[in-house]
């Protein structure tokens, strides 16, 4: 079963209808890693949150999205609480920020349970078990403890913990480890392979950086100005990127790995759909770029293990 | 992550372009009464202290006096438009004198930090805990009747609550990296503060201004009511509405009515603007990267 | 306008120096000993995760921290007064850039008069002359005149950290402090920083100390390396050497922590296994660059 399935989803808002996103199309299926990668402006965000339903105000929704099986933007309100309540579940960047912090943490992780009528001791023994399963060392004191007297790391695990309480078909990670030190975020990333593993979750992997997602992803999409621009294998994309803004963000990242080579810069900033110029939005910064570039958006196509939008994929600068 | 930046800007541009209407007609209305105050001497159509018994508690509408007379025959128009003048001056000065101290108390407290800010905050609470119309009124138990006492113990009463809300700007503001980055830069302390804290503070400082000046006139005209504030036959609203009280029993209210109309219209507008003030504030504030 | 101390004999020594440097924080000792040379136009990173101690004792050497004990030397004269000369003489030889661009600037002012008052409060002089090196400024980190005269509201991240940049060469310091500099901004964007960067270092001779944990950016921009955890050095050396021969399980858990793709991630739980395992002081003497790295 599919868990996630977005088709052509355009969004626009405000009375000028400022475009935000473009065609994107993104396929999550059952216990699949699925990257979505992108630069400030990029509409990544925008797109992992339209599986909630949670669109910005005011705006203009054309495309599916189904989750699950269900069609979120024709769903009534009643639905989407339904679905955002047992079917999918995020992860966001600052887990300060997603947890009260008035509240204990057996509170947080035991109110979605009773919210869906378990009843409070199951939804007890419930949460220690999810405790446990995150690696917490003391799951029934934590229980009683608040946010505070946790660190960014465990913290983020409780916040996973609450995740999957509802055992969701889909989970949408929203820059999980941005916030966490290198060494925590490579805990937490661990804990959510593998906890996805055991639970055939899908999950929607949203980051800036690259090199995580092609490390922990099945597959990543590459999304620039509100658009899909390349779609591939993780392992791939670091060994043949197709698309010239997937291989620009390769060459512009230092590795700490292999020959210390010169990082080469974009010139420019990343665009949002709005600032985009037409055809490809990519173009006014691209090496590649020719008068052709401007007549339409480029379509996809394959080129090797990618699918890429534009008519020079693969081809060297210069 | 954010909303790409046109989404935001076409989002935040739209609450700007309406303007509110009623904030036009209070900031009008506060400048009439300003000119009005300022121009007593043209406008008003008699002496404001001339008493012509006979001519006592004449009603609005009564040929040559617009607003009718109270109940000395004094013509009420008039002692409106020249009762302007202090009713606005007198807060004026408070608002003047608490801003400045409240400021220095704030900023110094903010920026020192430990034992300053400690001994100053309790200070400041003290103060706080003390109803500042009492301390107006022991002002002028100690030295005797006039403005110049409650307008000064009013001021301090007042302190408190500009120098809460710059100590918690000047907190909040001093977190942001610029500061730290002129200091780096080799710029002192005091400069750093006044240069550039200050004046990013201002703009709440204004709006806590306008809300203080409407305080600072009820209880002005408060003190002058008890009979504790301007010396007759001056006048100020206050101590109009204060004379006006047996009129009011003899069936002739406007001579009450229309300085206290001006008391509540003018706090009214300066709560509306100084509320716009801080509203303002808010959305450029918000406007970031 | 010309680098203060470009003559005179401290020239050849360290442009800044370091030594035993302790900081408390009450009960919590947030730098426990830190020391290091930097010598002129070399570059030194400061790595670790939070709580390591390294914003701390950067923020020490930039004189918004006093340090509960230790030395700070900058051109070979102590740099940690208090007075108003201790501070100039400190400013015109150490700048910082903030990992917050954005933050750095005072929201009122346009970009141009931002990178002109240090210039007013360091180097006196007719408007004119001013005008003409913020120009001079603006034109050697590829700003333009028009992003001059905007407020930094208006300008995107990169380019903020351009001004930023310009401003802190305004009083030509010869150690830049870049505090996480390229921590906030867009890979695309970053490379252009980086790369600006190593055009300054390499046309002014400046000093850099980074601060930062990407362990990727530090390698691109260091030449030498001080891994620091829970306020102690406990590595250091040639950057290259550092990240291709770990010594320190620290060191190492840093390393394999970065994605890459074919990530062994039980390969970075054993690393901390590992340091689990170690006694919780494994120190490295207090002397620059003991396993005789050539610094630069």
């Amino acid at each position: 079963m599919t868990a996630l399935a977005i088709e052509g989803l355009g969004l626009t808002v405000g009375a000028g209808a400022v475009p935000l996103l473009d065609g994107v199309g993104v396929r999550v299926g059952a216990g699949e890693t699925v990257g979505l990668v992108g630069e400030s402006g990029s509409g990544k965000s925008l797109t992992a949150r339209s599986a909630l339903g949670m669109l910005p105000r005011g705006a203009r929704a054309t495309g599916r999205v189904t989750v699950a099986g269900t069609d979120v933007l024709a769903a009534g309100r009643r639905e989407l609480r339904e679905l955002r309540r047992t079917r999918v579940s995020m992860v966001f960047q600052d887990p300060r920020a997603a947890v009260n912090p008035v509240r204990r943490v057996g509170d947080y992780l035991t109110e979605g349970l009773r919210a869906r009528g378990v009843p409070a001791r199951a939804a007890t023994e419930r949460a220690l078990d999810l405790l446990a399963q995150v690696g917490l060392r003391d799951p029934r004191g934590a229980l009683r403890r608040y946010p505070h007297e946790f660190s960014g790391g465990m913290l983020q695990r409780v916040v996973i913990a609450g995740a999957l309480a509802t055992e969701p078909a889909l989970l949408l990670a929203d820059e999980p480890t941005t916030a966490l030190d290198v060494t925590t975020q490579a805990e937490v990333v661990g804990l959510l392979k593998e906890l996805q593993k055991a639970h055939g979750t899908g999950m929607l992997f949203v980051t800036h950086d690259l090199d995580l997602a092609a490390a922990i992803c099945d597959r990543v999409y590459v999304m620039y100005a509100g658009r899909i621009v390349e779609e591939a294998p993780g392992a791939a994309l670091f060994g043949a990127p197709a698309h010239p803004y997937t291989r620009a963000l390769l060459e512009a990242s230092p590795s700490v790995r292999g020959e210390r080579a010169a990082v080469k810069a974009v010139r420019g900033r990343p665009r949002s759909l709005a600032e985009a110029p037409g055809g490809c939005a990519f173009r006014d910064r691209c090496p590649l770029a020719g008068d052709d570039c401007a007549r339409a958006v480029p379509g996809t196509r394959r080129h090797g293990a990618s699918l890429a939008a534009c008519l020079r994929a693969g081809e060297e600068p210069r | 992550m954010t909303l790409s930046v046109p989404a935001l800007r076409a989002r935040s541009a739209r609450p700007r372009r309406r303007r509110p209407l009623g904030l036009a007609l209070a900031a009008a209305f506060l400048l009439a009464v300003a000119v009005a105050g300022a121009a007593a001497p043209l406008l008003a159509p008699h002496s404001p202290d001339t008493t012509d018994l006979l001519g006592s508690l004449a009603p609005p509408g009564t040929a040559g006096h617009l607003l009718g007379t109270d109940s000395s025959g004094r013509d009420v128009l008039s002692r409106l438009l020249y009762g302007a003048r202090l009713s606005l001056l007198a807060p004026l000065g408070v608002v003047a004198l608490s801003t400045l101290l409240g400021t220095a108390i704030g900023l110094l407290a903010a920026r020192c930090g430990g034992w300053a800010d400690a001994a100053l905050s309790r200070a400041m609470d003290v103060v706080f805990a003390f109803p500042s119309l009492l301390l107006a009124m022991l002002a002028v138990a100690v030295f005797g009747p006039g403005l110049a006492a409650p307008v000064c113990a009013l001021a301090v009463g007042y302190t408190p609550f500009v120098g809460r809300v710059v100590r918690s700007m000047a907190l909040q503001e001093g977190a942001r990296p610029y500061l730290e980055a002129y200091r780096v830069m080799g710029f002192g302390e005091p400069w750093v503060t006044l240069r550039h804290l200050l004046p990013n503070v201002a703009p709440v400082l204004a709006a806590q201004s306008a809300l203080s000046f409407g305080y600072a006139l009820v209880d002005l005209a408060s003190l002058s009511y008890l009979g504790l504030g301007v010396r007759p036959p001056a006048a100020d609203w206050g101590q109009m509405i204060a004379e006006a009280q047996g009129a009011i029993l003899q069936g002739a209210p406007w001579s009450a009515l229309v300085p206290g109309a001006a008391v509540l219209l003018t706090v009214g507008c300066v709560n509306a603007v100084g509320g716009h003030i801080g509203a303002a504030i808010g959305r450029t504030r918000k406007e970031g990267p | 306008m010309t680098g203060p101390g470009t003559t005179g004999p401290e020239k050849t020594g360290p442009v800044l120096s370091v030594r035993g440097l302790v900081k408390r924080f009450g009960d919590v000792t947030a730098v426990d000993g830190v020391g290091f040379d930097l010598l002129p136009g070399a570059s030194l990173g400061l790595v670790g995760e939070s709580g390591s101690g390294k914003t701390t004792t950067a923020r020490i050497v930039a004189g918004l921290e006093r340090a509960t004990a230790g030395t700070v030397e900058l051109a070979g004269a102590p740099a940690g007064g208090r007075s108003r000369r201790d501070r100039l003489r400190r400013a015109r030889h150490l700048q910082m850039i903030f990992q917050d661009p954005y933050g750095s600037f005072d929201p009122r002012r346009t970009v141009a008069q931002s990178i002109a008052e240090p210039i007013a409060l360091h180097a006196p002089g007719p408007a004119a002359a001013r005008h003409a090196r913020v120009r001079e400024l603006l034109d050697q980190v590829g700003l333009s005149a028009r992003a001059g005269d905007s407020l930094p509201r208006d300008l995107s991240g990169g380019q903020r950290q351009r001004a930023a940049i310009a401003r802190a060469l305004g009083v030509a310091p010869r150690v830049l402090i870049l505090d996480e500099a390229v921590a906030a901004l867009d890979v695309s964007v970053q490379a252009q920083i980086l790369t600006l960067l190593d055009a300054l270092r390499r046309d002014t001779g400046i000093a850099y100390l980074f601060v930062g944990h990407d362990l990727a950016v530090v390698r691109h921009i260091t030449d030498e390396v001080l891994v620091m955890r829970r306020g102690r050095v406990v590595e250091r050396g040639g950057t290259e050497r550092v990240l291709r021969e770990p010594r320190h399980p620290y060191t190492r858990l840093l390393l394999d922590s970065v994605p890459v793709p074919g990530w062994d991630l039980e390969r970075v739980a054993r690393d901390r296994r590992a340091l689990d395992g170690l006694p919780d002081d494994p120190d490295v003497p207090d002397s620059p660059s003991p396993d005789g790295d050539p610094t630069c």
